[in-house]
């Protein structure tokens, strides 16, 4: 086959064939030159760099909420994308080692002294174009590493004259964001990659020129030969060392990759650290090996004399730099400059070694980046997180959203629950495992971390802050230990006796943090001489209530008194519930939190449960705690649901409100009561999630049978509000326009809530608050008296209005009234009216204040008065049992008549019915509803109480309602 | 061929240096020129292979069954008290989780349909035009469907209009759709009687797809 014609016709209008020969006849000085090699591997450098780069460039994806992501796919998803990063990553670092050793041969052969130095200059201008390339491209990738190093670069950047305007231009804003990567990308892919192909172009024309005119110059005594085709070969073979040792780089020198590249690939090349998140900062930043020196220069200046550091010192280096062929023309010069160089290197590379030896040496350092490498996996994980289908089935991938990949990371629960529980939760509660021996927690292990259950010091650690000094204060790790919160170990350590008040102190040179307890230690010493108590020193360690107001509270006492602790004898007291009982009301507790953990135990023991349930119902929802149907919200936590989703996060949100703790919540602050306006909240609605799910151990696990998926912001603050509004909470005052209604409204719900559980207030009519279970006296008109007459008639007394479901309706009272107030004669039914009378002018009814004058101006409580003190009845004397003014003694079990059912006497009473001035030991039931020790947490604030006292005394009345009484 | 060439041809260059010590053979030179493009072919052509073939992942992710087809996905549509008795078309959007890329994202939509009830059945037509690819559109003055871009026409039953006047580029009718009927939250069909029989809402799910434009017969993309 003739291929003349067409090669004629491609040779007519290309001339390629031409060029060609030009090309293969070309000569150059058969003198070895290094540079040719190094020049050549640059070039290549830069066209694997192109290729490559052209391929990324068809799938990456420039913006804040793509950059990242599409690197992922790259790296991960797409065929051999790993691949081509590598190579377009490790040939960065390849290429500047060729660069500096191409460098160091143009300073050593003096090749950028005159008449050379406009090469020089051209060479120096094309290097720092390829470095400013290779800086720009490494943001484009948006993960942790790249994000803070380059902020740090454009931060410094600033600190040049005119640089907050520069930094405006480069990072196109104020701060990064998408047209910080638009800008970069374009950078990177275009408008330095043209500018280093033109600069290129110019030298190679002038390095052509200078070898053809000094041919024709020296060709009479320098040796030459043909470029083509031995030169090239050298320098291939140094360009295919150099794309081996990429390669190697690439796989990480492992080559097991090789072997199953589709699977291992992703995971070796390029480094993908987690998405960037400006408001994490990733404290293992550090800039590209090349630049360490500069970033240990800086460490040298602090504060202000930072700019000396990042500007004034570089711009001396460059200034030398440039400036060195103006006296290298002289042999002195040029040996100066050598020794310069050399001394320039030399102290690059023994900066770069400081600062990898800090490094080295920093555990924080190490740990920031496991963490960064730890997360980086969980990525992926989450990214190809497939959870169970209601149908049993695995999802498809759940990828990542629109929101960009950080957002996975941020609300993961397993990666962000311990965080949170470090930031709000740890400096009250523990949470570590407390079936493993204290020795065996490990401050620095990963392992309890990564799968969700840190380990406790990691926690207590960071209430000393980063430089240890800040010690935990007496109670400030008191609260109950939230690991496995709500499972059945946690509940049956709760009722058990020996753990519920539990509380040990834990002296901090005992610690197994050996800088805690040197730490420790040193003030012991210290304090030796003086006598101190070291609490203030000591942490604490309560599994459950022992460092809490509810040490001795209802629930510490009523497990102390009813369940049986380890070894006791269950039939030693019957009225105690055994380790059977006591583990089927666990195991139906927990069954309401419904966690994924114990499902398995859940289904399989039914009947327990079963068991449990009607326990509870028996047990604790009588009084104290509502469960389900039975019991009634007012004291103690509801029960219904404890420890589910919707429980947790209502708890979390405001364990003030009455379903949770109530007012007798101690210190837990609310941390998103307000469901309206998140902005008011301590947390965010993602972050109660967060919590929620993460003390559930309720977050994605690939190796789990049923994978689960975090739970949502929507379903916290749904979750939040269901559970907030299952009960209402108390109207306030200030939310009527009429400050009576208000207070009406108020007191009504107030009696409802603290009072009805048990008294009714209830008028002839029925009208007014049912008690829930009758069992103390209605207290509608209490003191009137109507109300006093009826209530000392003894079939009265014994009925459900007063004492009927009481312990009092078998007391002394009742055979009191018996014994006295039946058949009475005129004389006693004399005496009884005036009784009735005085008692009841005794409370300065309003509704009774013109009746009470009355009987002032008639003597008839006077009468009254005198016959409380010294009459006889049958039963004997009202002073025999009661206090009334100066006669009588208190602590007989009966209360003090003197001032009885005033404001004050009211006050007194309702705030400790078990007082001696009032019951005493005889107190049936009825709470005390102050607390003095700790007035915060008591039932009733002191206003509510008065507020309430007020309403049941009738003196909350309408004007027109309050003349009624007079006009009839 | 060209190599041959050159080492046969006198030099064209004059630059001709005098010293021939240096001239290679012609057969050295050739094998190490042959050398030298290997070489040159392996350093250049390893970055540029392994890029081709990152290039070239939609093939081998589509080879490998990946990218999850929309192989006829029923959806639910609306009620049937929701379309008109009359039995004009009612234009729909497909809503699907859609994957592109790194992406997943919830109803997203991926396609449009007409929905026409009739006295006791409900048509569904793919609202791509089969010709090009582009949504046709309903004209209720003509009562007509008509495609936007080449002028194609359909019946209302989604038959090809074809008159002299006008010539229809659409190579077969509109695509029809698979209809369900179903009571609320019962993963059940029930038949075209007792749908029109129902005294209950009745949902409307249709089995959507799309199907390779410009062949005569229907072809599920």
């Amino acid at each position: 086959m003739n291929f003349r014609p067409v090669s004629h016709y491609f040779e007519s209008r290309a001339g390629l064939s031409t060029a060609w020969q030009r090309f293969v006849q070309f000569r150059v000085p058969a003198k070895f030159r290094a540079r040719y090699v190094t020049t050549s591997m640059i070039l290549f450098g830069f066209l694997v760099e192109a290729i490559t780069g052209i391929f990324l460039w068809t799938a990456y994806s420039p913006s804040a909420q793509t950059a990242w992501e599409s690197v992922y796919y790259i790296q991960h998803e797409m065929f051999l994308g790993w691949l081509v990063r590598g190579v377009h990553h490790y040939m960065t670092d390849v290429l500047i080692v060729v660069m500096v050793l191409d460098f160091a041969v143009l300073i050593l052969t003096g090749a950028y002294r005159p008449p050379r130095e406009i090469r020089y200059w051209l060479t120096l201008v094309s290097m720092f174009v390829l470095v400013a390339t290779a800086l720009a491209g490494y943001l484009l990738v948006w993960d942790q590493q790249n994000y803070w190093s380059s902020n740090v670069r454009t931060h410094l950047m600033t600190l040049a004259p005119g640089g907050t305007d520069l930094q405006a231009i480069v990072v196109g804003g104020a701060e990064y964001g998408h047209h910080t990567l638009t800008r970069f990308f374009a950078v990177h892919a275009g408008i330095l990659p043209i500018l280093y192909v033109v600069l290129s172009g110019i030298r190679g024309w002038a390095a052509y020129r200078q070898d053809v005119t000094r041919q024709s110059e020296t060709r009479s005594h320098e040796t030459t030969i043909y470029y083509w085709p031995h030169e090239p070969l050298k320098a291939l073979v140094a360009c295919l060392a150099m794309l081996a040792v990429t390669l190697a780089l690439t796989i990480h020198f492992d080559a097991s990759v090789l072997a199953d590249p589709l699977t291992k690939g992703p995971l070796a090349g390029a480094d993908l650290k987690p998405p960037a998140d400006p408001s994490l900062q990733y404290p293992a930043a550090r800039p590209e090996w090349y630049f360490l020196y500069l970033f240990q220069l800086l460490k040298f200046f602090p504060g202000e004399s930072e700019f000396i550091g990042a500007i004034v010192i570089p711009t001396l280096v460059t200034a030398f730099i440039l400036l060195a062929p103006l006296w290298g023309r002289w042999k002195i010069g040029h040996w100066a400059n050598v020794a310069g160089f050399a001394a320039l290197g030399v102290v690059m590379v023994l900066l770069s070694r400081m600062a990898l030896q800090e490094d080295a040496k920093n555990p924080e350092y190490h740990a920031a980046v496991a963490k960064a490498d730890a997360d980086a996996l969980r990525m992926r994980d989450l990214i190809q997180r497939r959870v169970a289908l209601e149908s049993g089935e695995l999802s498809a991938p759940g990828m990542i959203s629109r929101d960009g990949a950080a957002i996975l990371l941020r609300r993961d629960p397993m990666v962000q629950g311990p965080e949170l529980f470090e930031k709000h939760c740890a400096s009250c509660h523990a949470y570590y495992d407390r079936s493993r021996a204290r020795d065996d927690l490990d401050p620095n292990d990963r392992e309890g971390v990564d799968s969700g259950e840190p380990a406790f010091f990691r926690i207590v650690e960071h209430q000393l802050g980063p430089n240890k000094e800040r010690l935990p204060l007496d109670a400030g790790l008191g609260a109950p230990n939230l690991y496995g919160f709500a499972s059945r170990e946690w509940i049956r350590g709760l009722l058990d006796p020996a753990l519920v008040s539990k509380a040990d102190f834990v002296s901090l040179w005992t610690s197994h943090d050996h800088i805690l307890a040197a730490d420790g230690k040193a003030r012991a010493e210290g304090y030796e001489s003086e006598t101190v108590d070291f609490g203030h020193l000591h942490r604490v360690d309560a599994p459950y209530f022992g460092a809490t107001a509810h040490e001795n509270g209802r629930m510490a006492t009523w497990v102390q008194e009813h369940i049986a602790a380890e070894g006791e004898e269950a039939d030693a007291n019957a009225a105690k519930l055994n380790d059977e009982q006591v583990d089927a009301i666990a195991a139906a507790l927990s069954a309401e939190a419904d966690l994924a953990y114990q499902r398995d135990a859940d289904a399989t023991d039914q009947a327990q449960i079963e068991q449990g349930r009607r326990l509870i119902k028996s047990t604790c929802a009588t009084h104290c705690h509502k469960f389900h149907e039975a019991g009634h919200i007012g004291l103690g936590p509801d029960l219904t649901g404890y420890g589910s989703y919707e429980w947790l996060v209502g708890m979390i949100a405001d364990p003030a409100h009455p379903r949770f703790y109530g007012a007798n919540n101690d210190r837990m602050p609310a941390f998103a009561a307000d469901l309206d306006r998140p902005h008011n909240n301590a947390l965010r609605w993602d972050e109660v999630a967060t919590l929620a799910d993460w003390l559930r151990r309720d977050f994605y696990r690939p190796e789990d049978e049923r994978p689960v998926d975090a739970s949502s912001p929507q379903q916290a603050l749904a979750a939040a509000t269901a559970a907030l509004s299952s009960v209402e909470r108390l109207p306030r005052v200030e939310d009527f326009a009429d400050p009576l209604a208000g207070q009406i409204a108020r007191a009504e719900a107030l009696f409802e809530r603290n009072c009805s559980a048990c008294h009714a207030f209830v008028d002839e009519a029925g009208q007014g608050v049912a008690a829930r279970v009758v069992s103390a006296p209605n207290l509608h008109g209490f003191a009137s008296r109507e109300w006093l007459a009826d209530f000392l008639i003894p079939e009265q007394m014994q009925s459900l209005r007063f004492f009927g479901n009481t312990a009092h309706a078998e007391g002394e009272m009742v055979d009191f009234s018996e014994s006295s107030f039946v058949d009475m004669d005129d004389e006693t039914k004399a005496a009884y009216d005036a009784v009735v009378v005085a008692l009841s002018a005794e409370a300065k009814l309003p509704s009774q204040a013109d009746l009470d004058a009355e009987a002032e101006e008639a003597g008839t409580i006077e009468e009254g008065r005198t016959a409380i003190a010294e009459f006889s009845f049958g039963g004997g004397s009202c002073i025999d049992c009661h206090k009334f003014g100066d006669d009588g003694d208190v602590g007989t079990g009966a209360p003090d008549l003197t001032g009885y059912g005033s404001l004050d006497w009211l006050k007194r009473f309702v705030a400790n019915p078990a007082a001696e001035e009032f019951y005493g030991a005889d107190n049936d039931r009825m709470p005390a509803f102050r607390r003095e020790d700790h007035p915060d947490l008591s039932l009733l604030a002191e206003g509510d109480l008065e507020l309430l006292l007020r309403w049941m005394r009738g003196e909350l009345v309408q004007p027109s309602e309050a003349g009624e009484p007079t006009a009839e | 061929m060209i190599r041959k060439e050159t080492e046969s041809r006198p030099a064209p260059v004059s630059a001709e240096p005098s010293t021939a010590a240096t001239d290679p053979s012609p057969r050295r030179t050739f094998l190490a020129s042959l050398t030298t493009i290997v070489l040159a072919t392996i350093a250049l052509g390893t970055p540029l292979v392994a890029g081709v073939a990152m290039f070239l992942d939609p093939l081998i992710r589509r080879a490998n069954g990946g990218g999850e087809g929309r192989a006829g996905k029923l959806t639910r549509i609306t009620t049937l008290d929701a379309l008109p008795l009359d039995g004009s078309p009612v234009q729909f959007a497909i809503m699907e989780d859609k994957v592109d890329a790194w992406n997943r994202e919830p109803n997203q939509p991926v396609g449009s349909i007409f929905l026409r009830r009739l006295a006791n059945q409900v048509l569904a037509f793919n609202a791509v035009c089969p010709h090009a690819g582009c949504y046709v559109a309903y004209s209720a003055a003509r009562e007509v469907f008509r495609c936007p871009c080449h002028n194609s026409s359909f019946e209302l039953d989604g038959e090809r209009i074809e008159t002299p006047a006008m010539a229809n580029p659409s190579p077969r009718p509109l695509d029809m759709l698979d209809v369900e009927y179903r009571l609320p939250g019962i993963e059940k069909a029930i038949d075209e009687k007792a749908a029109a029989l129902a005294t209950t809402t009745v949902e409307v799910w249709v089995r959507f797809q799309n199907y390779k434009a410009g062949t005569a017969q229907k072809i599920a993309d």
